[in-house]
This record gives structure tokens, sequence and C-alpha cells, in this order.
């Protein structure tokens, strides 16, 4: 753990090394032997031993020095030097105060000068009002004008027609509202009546109202018939009556009176 | 009274004229510091030339840019190549496999003596220390490359990385313990780390030499 003490050991250290950039190794071992501290504490003696020690180490080793081919090959001019050197003559003028600046000519500036006599002699008023208007142009241009603008309106026309804003917004928010629910309430009645007179709504209807009613009566109409011809035909067979019409005739449910549209 | 033209604005107009000699002086005053920053940058000997060879030819190039009120030459060129090692170096970090640090770089650091023994002891210091300083913030582990493995002066550090001397001391000098403190989480607890540098021995001064 790092107490007080260690920080300020590591402070002494780093202002030894400060006093003697030549020899760091040496300014170390110093701080380290000269503060109690430092004599005390394992972690800062260990930490002032390593410094030392890390500089011995870098005096030790060698620099790395380039190859005498290297610097064969650095010294060989390169392929583009007879053309930078023909082209020197015009890289010069990119240097900064190579070319001379423009300056305007003598007549250019008299005809200058002369302007603020011209603008002397013009009507005082006129340069009044075109003072004003100079000066208000950035404020009118301003956006920000246009805002303040347009707040200040609106606030003078609630006050002359002593309309509460809030009021009136929320009047407006409930209109809106009941024209939106109103709106929806005939969509959704709309959208029920064309879904049932659709194929779709057709298909999903109970079978009575899906057949038109004529052809409904048409086959209650053979099934009866169908009963009677049966009845005749067992009356022929049998030599009897067989109750076989009232069953038939009765087992089928009317459909309800409103799609009754035959 | 006309100032007398700075050196290296000199140096640069007679290289634009084309004067042999002006090249070769500046190849002399600064290929080997441009050629020890990309050393350090890639810790490679061919990858070292190649951007050694890049940054000349761009100070080539660009010779009719330079301007000496702006930056000190060595600073100037010291930019470049700093510039195309930090793109190579990104390039590098890229590629799969990729070893920050060979057994030749650290055989190109620390020749062979009679002590095989220590040779390999101080190997490994050296590749424990250099892998530490991979591990701190850019800007600490710069100036104690520049400074402390490359030998720049601190005026020649404050123009390349365009600070005050002060400024570049009381860097080096946190990069220091910082590295330190790098160095002695990687020991671990149960070594106190005072003779992890004993086979340094406490000699000071530069050692010169190596393979390059």
């Amino acid at each position: 753990m790092t107490s007080a003490a260690c920080r300020s050991f590591e402070q002494s250290l780093l202002a030894a090394l400060d006093r003697e950039p030549e020899a760091p190794a040496a300014a170390a071992r110093a701080a380290a032997g000269g503060d109690p501290h430092a004599a005390a504490c394992a972690e800062c003696s260990v930490l002032a031993a390593l410094v030392a020690g890390q500089m011995d180490v870098f005096a030790f080793l060698a620099r790395p020095v380039p190859s005498e081919a290297l610097l064969a090959r650095l010294l060989e001019e390169p392929g583009d030097a007879e053309t930078r050197q023909a082209a020197a003559e015009v890289l010069a003028f990119l240097t900064p105060g190579a070319l001379a600046k423009p300056e305007p000519s003598d007549a250019l500036l008299a005809r200058l000068n002369g302007l603020s006599d011209t603008a002397s002699a013009a009507p005082a008023g006129a340069n009044v009002r075109r003072g004003v208007f100079a000066r208000l142009r950035p404020v009118v241009t301003d956006w920000r004008f246009a805002v303040t603008a347009a707040y200040a309106a609106s606030i003078l026309v609630f006050a002359l027609l002593r309309v509460d804003p809030m009021a009136a917004a929320r009047g407006a928010a409930t209109d809106l509202t009941a024209v939106g629910e109103r709106a929806l309430t005939d969509a959704r009645v709309a959208a029920v009546k064309r879904v049932e007179d659709s194929a779709i709504g057709r298909y999903a209807a109970p079978l009575t109202k899906r057949l038109d009613y004529r052809v409904y009566r048409a086959i209650v109409a053979g099934r009866a018939r169908a009963a009677a011809y049966s009845q005749l035909v067992f009356e022929t067979v049998f030599g009897s009556t067989v109750e076989t019409t009232r069953t038939a005739a009765t087992s089928g449910a009317e459909p309800s009176p409103h799609v009754q549209r035959s | 009274m006309a100032s007398a033209p700075h050196p290296d604005a000199e140096l640069v107009a007679r290289c634009q004229r084309g004067d042999d000699g002006a090249w070769a002086d500046l190849v002399a005053a600064y290929g080997k510091k441009v050629y020890g920053i990309a050393w350090h940058m890639t810790y490679d000997r061919a990858e070292a030339e190649e951007l050694t060879q890049d940054c000349f030819l761009k100070v080539w190039q660009n010779l009719d840019r330079y301007e000496p009120t702006e930056a000190s030459l060595l600073a100037w060129i010291a930019a470049l190549s700093r510039n195309l090692c930090i793109d190579h170096y990104r390039r590098r970090r890229r590629e799969k496999g990729f070893s920050f640090l060979s057994d030749d770089a650290v055989s190109t650091l620390l020749p062979s003596t009679d002590d095989p023994q220590a040779d390999a002891v101080r190997r490994e210091r050296v590749r424990l220390l250099l892998d530490a300083i991979a591990e701190l913030p850019d800007e600490l582990a710069e100036v104690v490359i520049l400074r402390d493995l490359d030998g720049l002066e601190y005026r020649e550090i404050g123009c390349l990385l365009k600070l005050a001397d002060g400024t570049v001391k009381s860097r080096l000098n946190r990069a220091r313990i910082e590295l330190a403190r790098v160095v002695r989480a990687r020991v671990g607890a149960g070594d106190d780390g005072r003779s992890l540098y004993t086979p340094f021995g406490t000699r000071t001064g530069a050692a010169t030499g190596g393979a390059g």
C-alpha cells in the first residue's frame, strides 16, 4: 500500500533525478541512502534500487549502429535530383515572402481616397437613414429577433382579445379530440359494413345468411317435394300410408326475418 | 545589419543546389540518430534500415518545405522518421504472430562477452526491461527510448516532441520510476528485486559498438 511517506519519498526521488540528469543511477542511490523512510520501507528501497539498476542497464547497452552499406545507400543521390534542381527556381517561388505582394496602383488609391469626399458631399439625411438601416439590418435579419418578435406579437394579440391562451388551447384540443372520436366511430361502422358486404364477410356468416333467401326456399321446397315423392313410392310399394313429410317439413330452421330479402 | 543564415537552412540550401558534400554532411549528422530511432521502434535491423532509407528519401523530397524558423533540422527529420516508424509499428502489430522483441534484437544491444552464463542472465534482464517499456503509456515510453536508449539530448527530445526541456526532464524521471514499478510488478513480491540488475554492475557511460 502506498502511504504518504512513500509518496513523499517518490517525490524526493524525482527531485534527486531532476538534480542529477547526467547521473540518474547515482542520484537514485543517494536519495535512497539519505532518506530514513527508504531505509525502513522495503518497497521504497527496492523502487530506488530498480531505478538505479535500470539506469545501469541502459548505460550498458550498445547503441545500434547503421551498417556501412546503409550509409552508402543513403549517400547516393536520389534519381530525381537533376529534375528537382531544374525545378528549384520555380519551387523557390513557394517559399513564403519569395513573391512580391500585389500593390494597388496610385490611380486606384486616388479613386479610393476620393470616395470619402464624394460621400461627405451627399445630403446628411440620406447618410443618417443609410446608417440607421445599416445598424438595424444585422439585428432584424437575426433569427433570434424573428423568434422574439413572433412571441411578442402572439402575447399582444392574446392581450388585446383577452383570451386565455391555455384555455383556448385546451378547448381546441377537446374539439379536435371529439372530432377525431366521431371520425373513428364512423370509420369503424363503415368498415364493419364493408366487411360484412365483402366476400370474406359473407363466407364467415352462417349458411342461412350467406345464401340468397330464394335459394334457401328452393332447397326447402326441394326437400319437401322429395319427401312427398318418397311417400307416394312407399304407398305404392307397401300399400299403406307412411308419415315422412312431417319430420322433413319441420326439420329446417327458418331464416331470421331481417335476411329475408326476396 | 543582415543576420547570418541559420546553419540548418544553409545546409538545406546547399542540398537543394545539388551539393553532394552537403547531402553527405546531412546523412553523417543525422543518419545514426534516425537509424537509432527506427531500430528502437522496430527492434529489427532490416526493418530499421528500410525505414531509415524511406525517411531520408522523404527528407530529400521535402527539402523545399523545410522551414528553419519553425523547427531545427534534427526535429524535422526526427519527426518524419517518427511518423514513418509509428505507421510501420501499427502495421506490424496487426500482423499475426508479431513478436515485439526478437533474440536478434537483444543480441544487437548486448554484445557477447567471455562469460556465456552472465550473458544469458543479462539478455533475460534486458528482455524484461524492454518488455516493461512496451507496457508504459506511449508518452512515457517515448521519452525513455529517446533519452536512455537512443541517447538524444533533452533539447533534441524537446524539439522533437514540442516540449520544454523541463517538461522532458520531469516526464523522463516519471517514466523511469513508472518503469521500475512495472518491473517490480513483473518480478513479483517474492523477489525483492535488489539483485535483479547485478550482472550489469554499476558502470556508467554508454557502451559503444554493436552489430547494427
